[in-house]
């Protein structure tokens, strides 16, 4: 790879290209891969597909972006709030829509921070969520029988199975 | 663009695991409900590992036992990170319930308590709501002279168990001698007498409850022994192995000490008022980290924080305890001896207990109101886990 190559092209799994910078790269270890291995210079026509859709992409190369310039120089207190911050902002996204696709990414970029992240707000939204509320978005279905059910509401008076 | 219906992915089940792991144990026993896998995933050893790991590291809490609440002394008190003090679980009710009782220690989501008159014990998970009470041992010995005891608690991830251990002290021919030790352990729920090892011979001169830290149980100035002078001894909940490990500096028994954990290392809170005068009090912050060489296993000491919260709070009650990364008191005379730029004041109601926190990066001063009269707190690190203790279960009568 030449030095001088400062952004990547990649494929989304819908086909569109983007760009992201060869920092902004290194988060994900795959993506780093691909540095290494693939021939990114202009004489070169391969582009990589990443199978994720765009609209997905978009926001992990956004996130890549941002989180890039503490990643590779390492950065102060202030910063590191300011990130804090930013990624409370960039994490306001629906559950279903975008954010479990950003999970699957994640996972499959081998990006640590976005996937803890992700994995965290996802948690924090379903603290307010009802039990029916939960199975429709996980695609679960209700499994226990009538008299389980009712053991169950005996042991934790607590529970509820709507 | 192409613009294409996004289809709602399904989440393979690693993922879903590493979701469900952060909730809170009142979310996982609402969500036991949504299927079979996932009431029988929460029972996994592995999963409760994780998310005891995960609680501990995210989500610490702090509780306080009121030792001044005469009228009640079951009452606990939870402080959140954000420090909301948020309930107050009732302590599991059994037939020794009018017995006092005291919180030996908090290790991994267990909560060990011994009751005074009938030094039983019993191990309780406030988060499910389920208690254990400790059978008695039936081969104690008793000695003649036998004077005092002393007892510690903790998790060992080694062995994935949790251990009460409790050393008894006779009156010897010359000195108090350390004559037998027992322990406990949570998966055989049986006692078990162990070897004194280290602790042949050596005259123990506390009776403190021991701190238990990554696996280890620690008492503090504790054992004497005539070439170290005051040790420090610890007790290896995985090997069952006692060790004495000796003390910093010089020991000045006068010091109040108090062992505690700071960035995940084992950490001595000191508390020196030797001098008559409030201006030369020091409160210092020393950790110890263990390190092999070729002369064998050595500890390191540290000081790295010294401060005199003195000049900021006339009155610091109660034993202090490390909490994130803040030193932490309850305190209720501070008044006049405010007036520091970098004190700050949640409410200013002067007739509420306040807690004095200090900010071990930025030197900073808290003081935070409550209206629950604290008195003497005795404060324990705590984070909920789902780890079952499997005998008593506490029903909806005590929420």
């Amino acid at each position: 790879m030449s030095s001088s190559v400062e952004a990547i092209t990649v494929l989304s799994s819908d086909g569109d290209e983007f760009k992201i910078t060869v920092s902004a790269a290194k988060l994900s270890k795959p993506l780093n891969w691909m540095l290494e291995d693939v021939c990114f210079s202009d004489d070169c026509d391969e582009v990589p597909t990443i199978e994720v859709n765009s609209k997905t992409l978009v926001k992990v190369i956004e996130y890549c972006e941002k989180h890039a310039p503490r990643a590779n120089s390492g950065a102060s207190d202030s910063d590191a709030e300011e990130l804090k911050k930013w990624d409370i902002e960039f994490m306001k996204m629906d559950v279903k829509d975008i954010l479990f696709h950003i999970l699957m990414a994640a996972n499959y970029l081998h990006m640590e921070g976005l996937y803890d992240l992700a994995c965290q707000t996802a948690a924090d939204l379903m603290k307010g969520m009802t039990v029916s509320q939960i199975r429709k978005i996980f695609h679960i279905k209700n499994d226990f029988s009538s008299e389980e059910q009712e053991q169950l509401r005996r042991q934790h008076p607590g529970c509820s199975f709507d | 663009m192409k613009k294409e219906m996004v289809i709602e992915p399904y989440l393979p089940p690693e993922i879903i695991t590493n979701i469900l792991k952060r909730l809170p144990v009142k979310s996982l026993i609402r969500f036991q409900c949504v299927c079979k896998d996932w009431k029988n995933l929460f029972k996994t050893q592995s999963f409760i590992s994780e998310h005891s790991r995960h609680s501990t590291y995210q989500n610490p809490y702090l509780i306080f036992q009121c030792n001044g609440c005469e009228c009640n002394p079951r009452h606990l008190c939870l402080m959140n990170r954000y420090m909301q003090i948020l309930e107050y679980p009732t302590l599991p009710f059994t037939d020794s319930s009018m017995d006092p009782c005291r919180i030996v220690g908090s290790s991994n989501g267990l909560i060990c308590l011994e009751f005074m008159r009938s030094k039983s014990y019993m191990l309780w998970n406030p988060a499910i709501r389920e208690a254990f009470q400790v059978p008695e041992f039936k081969s104690l010995k008793f000695p003649r002279f036998r004077v005092s005891s002393f007892i510690g608690f903790g998790f060992s991830p080694i062995v994935n168990d949790y251990k009460i251990v409790k050393v008894f002290i006779c009156c010897g021919w010359r000195d108090d001698l350390v004559y037998q030790v027992t322990v406990f352990s949570l998966s055989t729920r049986s006692w078990k007498e162990v070897k004194l090892g280290k602790l042949e011979g050596i005259k123990p001169f506390t009776t403190g409850y021991g701190f238990a830290f990554d696996g280890v149980i620690f008492w503090f100035g504790f054992a004497y022994v005539e070439k170290n002078g005051i040790c420090m001894l610890s007790f290896d909940i995985a090997t069952e192995v006692f060790t004495l490990i000796p003390f910093p500096r010089p020991a000045v028994l006068e010091d109040d000490n108090r062992l505690t954990a700071y960035e995940h290392k084992l950490a001595v809170l000191n508390n020196n008022r030797i001098e008559n005068t409030i201006d030369s009090w020091v409160f210092n912050l020393w950790v110890m980290e263990k390190c092999i060489d070729a002369s064998g296993e050595r500890w390191n000491w540290t000081k790295i924080y010294t401060s005199n919260p003195y000049l900021y709070c006339a009155c610091l009650l109660s034993p202090p305890s490390i909490w994130k990364n803040e030193i932490f008191w309850e305190s209720d005379a501070f008044r006049s001896y405010f007036g520091e730029a970098n004190v700050t004041v949640n409410n200013d109601e002067e007739d509420d207990e306040k807690l004095v926190l200090c900010h071990l990066h930025t030197n900073e001063f808290k003081m935070l109101a409550t209206t629950e009269p604290l008195l003497m707190p005795e404060v324990w690190n705590y984070a909920e886990s789902l780890v079952s203790v499997c005998n008593i279960h506490i029903g909806a009568s005590s929420s």
